[in-house]
């Protein structure tokens, strides 16, 4: 396995269940240590759990924890860890999601507390932001409230790497994808290469004589992806994509690594 | 930045830990008061040695709750990854728990313990409840509850922390486990131990009839009609090894758990 992240990007890493996509998230955070290989995060080991490497990193697991207190005494007593945390970020945040900054977390329920995570993790400004499912057990307007949150908060020197398997969460909002599969990273492109290569459509009539890589239906209707052949520009549908690599992952890795 | 340890850091970790642990921290406080009032109500009984092993007792039971509720962190999945990516050195997480079971805990347990039993003797009218305190087993106060009581409390306390740190699941009850198993074993050692180093005139006291504590310096022998006697070994070297074995335990426990949690997977 081998995959470089820069700075600034947002990163979607997608895979199905089990395909190893929070192992690799536990990698790179220092949670789990490499059987073989190295990983290195900045000038960091993550396996050494440096000090300063621990205040780099956010990371927002799948399962969170939170103490029954309240989204202010939260920041009052965690917020120091982190030296760039900005306080009002982190108020308007919460005030944006919705969250009670001075209610319990105790009479919160599950989606309200990953919200306050999500927006303490943002607010934390670390360089690197790990998020593994964070829109498990959040709803609709949430989803679409923490897609929103993550845009426009984006700082040009920060990685943010976002795993799901709900894809769909992440549409418009990556500007990188990582297909992981059976452990292995098929493939880690920019979503302008993935429109490069690559067109999206929906609907029932295919253009003619094109051969699709792949069709498959959807609640709104038929997409389909087709080669890229005349410098065409289309949304990269990542739904579609995520299915159509599914059906058949060596085309599509060729194509896009090609 | 010191990546070992930095005071700075200790404080913001004692400074979250307590906030997070507020309400827990309150009910042990609460607790400790407890022992008195169970004591008048139901073990009306009142001798130095009884004093001093109900101290010891409370002090393990008490502690080990205390410990398991304040540092729940440690044996959860989903909280254990919020203390491993915690910005603080493993030494300082590992400082930290021995900081609040040991240098808060106890001093806290002994003042509002001693001080709750000696209101309650108070107020019933019963002897001065520090007459009691005395002397327990040749020592003064103060040397008798560091060794009989805070001793083997530190000791316990490294296995639950080793434990925590070491196993995936169910660490609190594997690490009570091995205390009873420890404790039965130890005792059932002692039994044959002192059996070997006690005279009582020319016979030895019946092996069955012993009542045998830890660490092994003393025992009693209760004869048929329920009288007991208490023995004192001759052997000067069974305390010191004693206290040098639980030390230099505890100790390795606490340096195991530091390079266990250096080196913990979630």
């Amino acid at each position: 396995m081998n995959l470089t992240l820069l700075p600034g990007g947002i990163y979607g890493l997608l895979g199905k269940n089990g395909a190893g996509k929070t192992t690799l998230l536990k990698l790179i955070c220092g949670l789990s240590f490499p059987d073989e290989g190295s990983i290195k995060v900045g000038e960091y080991i993550p396996s050494k759990r440096d000090v300063g490497f621990l205040s780099d990193i956010f990371f927002v697991g799948e399962e969170i924890y939170i103490a029954e207190r309240t989204p202010k005494e939260m920041e009052k007593y965690l917020a120091p860890f982190y030296p760039s945390f900005d306080s009002a970020l982190f108020r308007e945040l919460i005030k944006k999601l919705e969250v009670d900054y001075n209610g319990k977390f105790s009479q919160l329920s599950y989606g309200q507390k990953k919200k306050a995570m999500i927006a303490f993790a943002i607010s934390c400004k670390t360089k690197y932001l790990f998020m593994d499912e964070p829109t498990n057990g959040l709803d609709i307007p949430s989803k679409a409230l923490f897609r929103s949150i993550i845009a426009s908060t984006y700082d040009e020197n920060r990685i943010t790497v976002i795993s799901t398997h709900q894809v769909r969460d992440l549409q418009s909002l990556i500007d990188n994808v990582i297909i992981l599969n059976d452990s292995q990273i098929q493939f880690n492109v920019s979503m302008d290469q993935v429109s490069e290569k690559l067109i999206f459509g929906h609907g029932s009539l295919i253009p003619e004589g094109e051969e699709p890589l792949y069709v498959g239906g959807g609640e709104l209707g038929k997409s389909y992806i087709l080669r890229n052949s005349n410098n065409s520009h289309s949304q990269v549908d990542l739904e579609t994509l995520f299915n159509g690599f599914i059906s058949d992952p060596e085309l599509f890795t060729q194509i896009l690594n090609g | 930045m010191n990546s070992l340890f930095s005071f700075k850091r200790f404080r913001l970790l004692v400074y979250k830990q307590y906030n997070e642990n507020r309400k827990i921290f309150l009910i042990s406080v609460i607790l400790m008061i407890l022992p008195a009032i169970f004591k008048r109500i139901s073990l009306p009984i009142q001798n130095q040695d009884f004093e001093f092993n109900a101290f010891t007792t409370f002090l393990l039971v008490i502690g080990g709750m205390f410990t398991t509720m304040f540092f729940k962190e440690w044996s959860y999945k989903s909280r254990s990854v919020s203390l491993i990516v915690l910005p603080a050195s493993a030494l300082e997480k590992i400082l930290l728990v021995l900081f609040y079971t040991v240098v808060v805990f106890v001093p806290i347990f002994t003042i509002l313990y001693f001080g709750s039993n000696f209101v309650i003797f108070k107020i019933f009218k019963q002897v001065n409840y520090f007459t009691l305190l005395e002397q327990y087993r040749g020592l003064s106060t103060t040397p008798a509850i560091l060794l009989y009581a805070v001793l083997p409390y530190i000791f316990f306390q490294s296995i639950v922390l080793l434990f925590s740190v070491w196993l995936k699941k169910s660490q609190t009850l594997i690490a009570f486990g091995f205390i009873a198993l420890l404790m039965i074993g130890v005792t059932i050692w002692n039994s044959y131990f002192i059996h070997s180093l006690i005279r009582v005139g020319d016979s030895l006291p019946s092996v069955s009839k012993q009542l045998v504590f830890f660490p092994v310096d003393v025992s009693y022998w209760e004869n048929e009609s329920k009288i007991r006697t208490l023995l004192i070994t001759r052997n000067n070297l069974i305390m010191p090894i004693s206290v040098i074995v639980l030390t230099i335990s505890a100790l390795l426990f606490y340096v195991a758990s530091y390079f266990k949690l250096r080196e913990k997977e979630i």
